[in-house]
C-alpha cells in the first residue's frame, strides 16, 4: 500500500491538460504529416544459445510520437538490452526496420550512420563518463566527434553546465563528482550535439528515491525546454508511471501493451502487462489502488 | 668494447651501465612505440572490437605469438642480417640494439593490449553511439583511459629490457650482463660480479619507482 501512495503522490506533479501523445503497436500511418520519432517495425532479433535458439526480439512494432516522453517497462529478460542495441545498431537486427525521424537506419552506411548518431543522445545506465576527461571534456567529446570548432564547443559546453547547475564543476575529474552531478554531466553530453531524441537506458536503476525524483524531473524539463522527444527504457514502472506519457509494455520480446500511460497501466489488457504492475497483490487490491489514484 | 685496456672495477662499471643504459634507453621506447602500435591494432581488429577483422587479428596475433616463442639469444642470431641491414654491421652495442627492439615489440604489443583492454567496454559503446570512428575511438577513449596501465606496462617491458640486455654479450654488445660474465665469472672477479648486481638491483628500483609515480598520477579513477 506504501507503494501505492507514493506513486501517486508522484502523479500529482504530472503536467495537467498535456494532450496525450500517441505511442501505437501498428505500423505507422504513412500519410501522417510529420514522421514519427522512432518507428520499429517487425524488428526481430534471435540468439543461439545452449538451449536452442532464444528469441530476444519478435517482431518488435512500435511508433513514438514526437516531443513526448515514452516509456518502454520490461521485466529482465523481456529484451531491453536487446532492443536498445538494435535500436542503436550497436547490433544488426535479423529482420525488420528502425527508422529515427523518419531515417531509416538498417540502409546506412557506416559513415551515414556516424552522422545519423548525432541526432540521438543516449544516457547508460552506467553513465558511462570517461575518467580521463573533465566534465567539461566529457561533455565537449560529442561534439569533438562531431567536427564542431573548439570556439562552438566551449560556448555549447558552458551552455550545458549552466543549464544544468554545474558551472562549478566544469574542471572536476568525474571521480570528484557526486552521483548526482555525474548524472547531470553525462546528461548534459548526452545533449550537447542538440540531438532531437535522448534514449534512456535505466536511468533511475540504483537511485535513492530523492535523487530518481530529481532526475526524473531533469528528464521532463529537457523535454519541455529543448524540446526533445525522450524514450526511457527500464523496469521501475514508478518511474515509468511518474514520468512517462506513453507506456509500452515489453514482455517475451513483444511489445504487448501501448498506449498513454494512465490507461495502460490502469486497465491492463494482457496478463503480462497485468504481472509486471502486481506481481504480489491480487485483483483486489489492484483495484483499490486504482481507485486510490482516482481520488486524488 | 676494449676490457683489455682497463681492469679497474669502477670504469669497468662506468663503461658497463653506460652501455646498458644505451641499449634499454633505445630498445624500450623502440618497443613501447612500435609495440603501442601493434597493441592499439590487435584491440582494434578483435572480434568484439571497434573495427573488427578476423584474418588480421588472428594473423598478427600469431606472428606475436610465433616471435615470441623464440628464445632472444637464438633471436638474435636469426636476426643477424637484418641487422647487418640497418647498422651496417652485426657486432657492438648498436647491433645488439636492433634484435632488443625487434624481439621486445611482440612483447610490448602484448602488454599493451592487456592494458588496452581494461578500459571498459561500456565506455567504447557510449563513444559509438557518439558517432565515433574507429580512429576516434583509439586515440580519445584507448588511450587515455588506458594510460595510467600502459605507464605500468612501460615499466615491465624497461625491466625485461634491462634483462634481454644481458645477453647482448653475445654479439659483442657490452653491458652490464656481459660484464658479470666475462668478469666476474670467467676471470674470478667477485668485485665485478658484485658491483654489476648492485647497480642492477638500483636500476631496477629506479625505473619501477618512476613506472609507479607517474601511473599514480595519470590514475583518475
Amino acid at each position: 500500500m506504501r507503494k501505492a501512495t507514493s506513486v501517486s503522490q508522484f502523479q500529482v506533479f504530472e503536467d495537467e491538460g498535456a494532450e496525450t501523445p500517441a505511442a501505437t503497436l501498428s505500423a505507422p500511418d504513412i500519410q501522417t504529416s510529420r514522421p514519427f520519432a522512432i518507428s520499429l517495425r517487425g524488428l526481430s532479433k534471435s540468439y543461439r544459445d545452449g538451449m536452442g535458439i532464444h528469441h530476444a526480439l519478435d517482431g518488435v512494432n512500435l511508433s513514438l510520437e514526437k516531443g513526448a516522453i515514452h516509456g518502454i517497462l520490461g521485466a529482465s529478460g523481456a529484451g531491453k538490452t536487446t532492443l536498445l542495441r538494435c535500436l542503436l545498431r550497436l547490433e544488426r537486427a535479423d529482420a525488420g526496420e528502425v527508422l529515427i525521424e523518419g531515417c531509416n537506419w538498417n540502409t546506412l552506411s557506416d559513415m551515414q550512420l556516424r552522422r545519423e548518431r548525432h541526432r540521438v543522445g543516449v544516457i547508460f545506465q552506467h553513465l558511462h563518463l570517461l575518467a580521463s576527461r573533465t566534465a567539461a571534456e566529457n561533455i565537449s567529446l560529442p561534439l569533438e566527434i562531431a567536427g564542431i570548432r573548439k570556439r562552438d564547443r566551449e560556448a555549447r559546453v558552458a551552455e550545458l553546465l549552466e543549464w544544468f547547475g554545474i558551472s562549478d564543476k566544469g574542471s572536476e575529474y568525474p571521480a570528484k563528482l557526486s552521483g548526482g552531478q555525474r548524472q547531470r554531466v553525462a546528461l548534459a553530453r548526452a545533449l550537447a550535439t542538440a540531438p532531437a531524441i535522448l534514449l534512456a537506458d535505466e536511468p533511475t536503476s540504483a537511485l535513492d528515491t530523492e535523487t530518481k525524483l530529481s532526475v526524473l524531473n531533469v528528464l521532463r524539463r529537457i523535454r519541455d525546454e529543448f524540446g526533445v522527444t525522450v524514450l526511457i527504457i527500464t523496469h521501475d514502472l514508478q518511474a515509468a508511471e511518474y514520468v512517462c506519457d506513453t507506456l509500452s509494455i515489453l514482455s517475451s520480446g513483444r511489445i504487448v501493451e501501448s498506449g498513454p500511460t494512465a490507461e495502460v497501466i490502469d486497465s491492463p489488457q494482457t496478463d503480462e502487462a497485468r504481472r509486471l504492475f502486481a506481481p504480489s497483490s491480487s485483483p483486489e487490491e489492484r483495484s483499490a489502488k486504482a481507485s486510490l489514484r482516482g481520488d486524488l | 668494447m676494449d676490457y683489455q685496456a682497463t681492469s679497474n672495477l669502477l670504469p669497468l662499471l662506468q663503461k658497463g651501465t653506460l652501455e646498458t643504459l644505451l641499449m634499454v634507453g633505445i630498445a624500450a621506447p623502440g618497443c613501447a612505440i612500435s609495440g603501442l602500435f601493434l597493441g592499439l591494432l590487435l584491440t582494434a581488429t578483435q572480434p568484439q572490437g571497434v573495427a573488427p577483422s578476423r584474418v588480421f587479428y588472428q594473423a598478427l596475433s600469431a606472428f606475436t605469438n610465433i616471435s615470441r616463442s623464440v628464445p632472444f639469444l637464438i633471436l638474435i642470431v636469426l636476426l643477424l642480417p637484418v641487422t647487418r641491414l640497418l647498422v651496417g654491421t652485426s657486432i657492438g652495442t648498436w647491433a645488439a640494439i636492433v634484435p632488443l627492439v625487434l624481439g621486445g615489440m611482440p612483447y610490448a604489443a602484448r602488454l599493451a593490449e592487456a592494458a588496452l583492454l581494461e578500459v571498459e567496454p561500456g565506455l567504447i559503446q557510449a563513444v559509438v553511439v557518439m558517432g565515433a570512428s574507429a580512429p576516434e575511438i583509439l586515440l580519445k577513449v584507448y588511450l587515455p583511459e588506458a594510460l595510467s596501465g600502459l605507464l605500468r606496462a612501460f615499466t615491465v617491458l624497461s625491466i625485461t629490457m634491462i634483462n634481454f640486455s644481458a645477453m647482448a654479450g653475445a654479439v659483442g654488445g657490452g653491458g652490464l650482463g656481459d660484464l658479470a660474465i666475462r668478469y666476474g665469472y670467467q676471470r674470478f672477479r667477485i668485485d665485478v660480479l658484485a658491483g654489476t648486481v648492485l647497480i642492477l638491483i638500483v636500476l631496477v628500483q629506479v625505473i619501477q619507482f618512476g613506472g609507479n609515480y607517474f601511473a599514480k598520477r595519470f590514475y583518475r579513477r
